[in-house]
């Protein structure tokens, strides 16, 4: 066979194993997607209609509509979801760096600690979580999910930036410092700069992380509209129209629009930001 | 430069790492504090422990009396073991699936992978709801269409067929985070190894097993571990997709744990329930780290 | 053993060519060097002789027989890497057996040869260690092992020695070449050194660009280079470039502050060319250094020294260019001091400065 032929069978086996996972992680999105054009009511015709025989539209209009509002939701998460990338990337890579870099006596210790946390299931922290927020009088409002999540997103997040600071050279902080930077000046003015992929994964994985909180999320919105993220409208709205399929497929394919974007934008630094963990060892 | 308070550097590594402390001492060890506190006592509805009856064990007692405990231990064994074992094997054979395609498909194929993931996992739930739905809905279809089954499948109101159900739902979303993790681990295998065990006579399917495998043996075993306690602190998708149900055949530690505290207010039992969980979850993530230290090690 | 033939082989990646027609033969039993600055396609070619590239056309042959569909296990070739790639999880006994065991030699026959192989490369007692606990010298002996264990008809070597340190690497150097000699296996060894290119190999071969530029034994090529560039890659110090006119009438070349009688030997050729201007190429040890010129000889300034021990090494300023030149060890010069440069006439080589060939000897 020669070399054109080769390339062009590996082009035709390819398509062909893209095809076949696309089956697999794209199919269940594509049925959502069709349902969310049926025009509602026509979902449960038999045989089962694998493209709407009647296309409409009405469904966003409803959730969009003042009767469920939608934005409203996505509004509240992107709220959130950016308030919290700020504080975890201040955070993390503050501690980060204390740990990768600086001189400290208890380094393992703040690891260990770190990882620990990593550990916990959410179900063991929400019962006082939630009185404590409570008792705050911050429930059912954005700050008593922002203010959490920030703590959330800390044993992932240093971890993240700690093993990218490691990584990265040290002549430039020996430069800085034998010019007299002190070490707060070098952090700001010399490593953060120098880090921007390692924030760029950190953040990414802390917006799609607090995205998609759901246990915290649903218990601080007590079941009611105010202050309710995606995920948990999805969820009431879904378990309020059990037969609303259209209606139900129109949110979560408005829900899934943003993060997927997200994620197909920044894809290279989710890569990097979760295999950084696993791979590090 | 301006003139500031020159601080040391130990005291800029204090002063950079107590945010973080503070926020793990908030959110994490005081919680995990009050789950203890609140364990040993009676909390009928109220969560005011300091005017509560003690009872000392009492709550622990009562949740391994309890036969739905040990059928919601049990379930989220089965579901840990099985979705982890599933989400590891298709995983991999995406994440491979990457290395084989033409390099211009690469990245296509990556994003696809990676779709599933970025789905929140609530909203997955309440997708395959539908998917699952018995009249019309996809899966059921397909199979019938299949000539598997004669009707679409209970899925979620047969017992056997709702766990099931959820594990596969489960790993949707996983298959996905698993394969970017191999995928990781397969890209740091050197050409030039692979290349030697070419022109040695090894041929693909003892070029994987022999020498990728072995490989990337640190990263499967990192990965196995992260997805393992994921999958037994699952909760979500149980939570939206069944809601532990029929009955509590799905119920899984987490789930059945969050019924305790906001469904029936005990915040005592609940709270043993969750502490057991973190107990599980703990004792096997160093069980299992003690057991794979010696094969960590390794770097070429 | 086996003879290897290349016939008008062409690889190229994309856009870029970079194994432009080649055709070759390497002789059974011969060690052939594949020798050239970084990019002239050398371990390309080696590569594609092993099937670890696709040939964009063009055909390989292996003992007389076709190899190119064959895959990378199924041609009967061993390699040795540059960075020994031994497989890093499994100790230097496994490494060598992995070929056998790919054949699936049975447990014993493996033991045998592979501890016969050991013992022969002396690291028979390493046997059980993995990589990581052995030196460069001994992994790249594992390599070896790893390579000759199973008799294969032709050895692959792609800058085995590269990662070695100076000392080692001259004393590998002879190692090899008498290994090879012993095993009697067509090699076909690529390197990027030219002192390691000329002691090693039985033929030479000079690339650039993806291009053959010339075949033959080390005296040869070193001797008669066919081209500028031959001339100026093969041997160190570099053979020093001239470029002179010609002055037929006078059957001399000139140069800036600089006049030397044209060897008789390539009158014709220089009769045969159009343009007056030639490239006189000659190397610093057939340039002999005058302290005490006579009036009239050639002179030259040095511009800097550069003591050897064995030799001293010369850069001198002739005219406008310069030159290099090697000199006894002893002896005393400064930088600005005036020499005299006699000119070795069996030494010159004449080159046409537009396509850079050599001009032919009569």
């Amino acid at each position: 066979m020669t070399l054109l032929g080769k390339q062009r069978l590996k082009w035709v086996y390819s398509i062909g194993i893209i095809a076949l996972i696309s089956l697999f992680c794209l199919g269940p999105l594509y049925w959502i997607v069709m349902t969310s054009f049926k025009t509602p009511g026509t979902e449960f015709r038999k045989p089962v209609e694998y493209w709407p025989s009647s296309f409409s539209l009405e469904s966003y209009g409803v959730i969009l509509g003042p009767q469920f509002r939608i934005q409203n939701a996505i509004k509240n998460s992107f709220i959130v979801s950016s308030v919290v990338t700020f504080g975890a990337l201040l955070v993390t890579s503050l501690s980060a760096y204390t740990i990768a870099r600086l001189r400290f006596k208890y380094k393992i210790e703040s690891l260990i600690l770190i990882q620990l946390a990593g550990m916990v299931p959410p179900i063991v922290t929400i019962a006082p979580t939630f009185v404590l927020i409570r008792s705050m009088g911050l429930l059912q409002t954005l700050w008593g999910l922002i203010i959490p999540n920030i703590a959330y997103s800390i044993p992932i997040g240093t971890w993240l930036m700690a093993a990218y600071f490691a990584g990265l050279p040290t002549d430039l902080e020996d430069a800085a410092k034998v010019d007299g930077y002190p070490p707060f000046s070098t952090f700001w003015r010399v490593i953060l700069p120098l880090a921007a992929p390692g924030l760029f994964s950190a953040g990414v994985l802390a917006f799609l992380g607090s995205w998609g909180e759901f246990m915290l999320a649903l218990t601080i919105s007590l079941g009611l509209p105010g202050a309710q993220t995606v995920p948990v409208a999805i969820l009431t709205f879904s378990q309020r129209h059990e037969l609303q399929w259209a209606w139900v497929s129109a949110g979560i394919v408005l829900s899934l629009l943003p993060v997927v974007v997200m994620v197909l934008i920044f894809q290279k630094w989710v890569i990097k930001g979760l295999t950084a963990g696993a791979v590090k060892y | 430069m301006r003139q500031r308070l020159r601080l040391r550097e130990p005291a800029v590594a204090v002063l950079f790492i107590i945010p973080a402390f503070i926020g793990l001492a908030v959110f994490f060890y005081y919680p995990i504090g009050q789950t203890m506190i609140f364990s040993l006592f009676d909390l009928d509805h109220t969560s005011d422990w300091l005017n509560a009856p003690f009872v000392g064990l009492g709550n622990y007692l009562d949740v391994m009396k309890s036969r739905q405990f040990w059928l919601s231990l049990r379930f989220t064994f089965l579901f840990s073991a099985v979705s982890v074992f599933l989400q590891f094997w298709i995983g991999l054979g995406m994440a491979m699936a990457t290395f084989a395609v033409v390099p211009r498909l690469r990245g296509v194929l990556r994003a696809i992978i990676i779709i599933p993931w970025a789905i929140p996992q609530i909203v997955q739930a309440a997708m395959w709801k539908w998917l699952y739905n018995t009249d019309v809905g996809l899966i059921g279809d397909l199979l019938v269409r299949a000539g598997l089954v004669g009707r679409p499948p209970l899925f979620l109101a047969d017992p056997r067929l709702a766990m099931g159900a959820v594990i596969f739902a489960y790993v949707w979303k996983t298959a996905s985070v698993t394969s970017i993790f191999l995928m990781g681990g397969l890209a740091m295998v050197p050409d030039h190894l692979i290349d030697a065990a070419k022109v040695d006579g090894a041929r693909t399917w003892m070029r994987f097993w022999r020498i990728t495998v072995p490989l990337i043996m640190p990263t499967i075993l990192v990965t196995l571990l992260f997805r393992t306690r994921d999958a037994l602190r699952a909760f979500d998708i149980i939570y939206g997709l069944t809601g532990g149900g029929p009955g509590t055949q799905t119920d899984v530690l987490s789930s059945f744990a969050y019924k305790f505290y906001f469904g029936y207010v005990e915040y005592g039992l609940g709270s043993a329930y969750a502490l057991i969980t973190f107990v599980l979850i703990l004792a096997l993530s160093l069980f299992y780290l003690k057991r794979i230290q010696p094969h960590l090690q390794f770097r070429s | 053993m086996a003879e290897v033939r290349v016939e008008n082989l062409i690889k190229a990646f994309g856009d870029v060519i970079a194994v432009n027609e080649v055709s070759l033969t390497f002789e059974d039993g011969d060690m052939t060097v594949l020798v050239g600055p970084s990019g002239c396609g050398k371990t390309t070619l080696l590569r594609s002789i092993a099937g670890l590239e696709d040939v964009s056309s063009g055909s390989i042959f292996i003992g007389g027989q076709e190899v190119n569909r064959r895959p990378t296990w199924d041609r009967n070739t061993a390699m040795v890497f540059q960075s020994y790639a031994l497989y890093p999880h499994m100790t230097a006994f496994n490494n060598v057996a992995f070929p056998l065991r790919a054949r699936r030699v049975d447990r014993s026959g493996i033991r045998d040869r592979v501890q016969r192989v050991g013992e022969s490369l002396g690291i028979g007692k390493l046997l059980h260690r993995k990589p990581r606990e052995l030196s460069g010298g001994q992994m790249q002996r594992v390599a070896l092992g790893r390579a000759i264990v199973r008799k294969p008809e032709v050895f692959l070597m792609d800058e085995p020695l590269s990662n070695l340190d100076a000392k080692l690497r001259v004393q590998m150097r002879a190692e090899l070449k008498r290994l090879q000699k012993d095993l009697g296996i067509t090699t076909v060894y690529v390197t990027h050194d030219q002192a390691e290119a000329m002691t090693m190999a039985d033929k030479l071969v000079v690339m650039q660009g993806g291009h053959i530029q010339q075949v033959g034994g080390p005296e040869e090529v070193y001797l008669h280079p066919a081209n500028m560039f031959v001339a100026g890659f093969i041997g160190s110090p570099a053979m020093n470039f001239i470029h002179c006119s010609y002055h037929a009438d006078e059957l001399t070349l000139r140069a800036p502050s600089f006049q030397c009688p044209l060897p008789s030997r390539y009158t014709n050729a220089l009769a045969s060319i159009a343009r007056d201007q030639v490239v006189l190429g000659i190397r610093p040890e057939d340039l002999v250094v005058d302290l005490d010129p006579e009036p009239g000889a050639t002179l030259a300034e040095v511009y800097v020294t550069e003591p050897l021990g064995k030799e001293t090494l010369l850069t001198l300023e002739l005219g406008a260019t310069m030159v290099k030149a090697v000199a006894p060890p002893q002896i005393e010069l400064g930088i600005g001091d005036k020499v005299g440069v006699v000119f070795d006439d069996d030494a010159v080589r004449l080159f046409d400065p537009e396509t850079e060939k050599a001009l032919s000897a009569a």
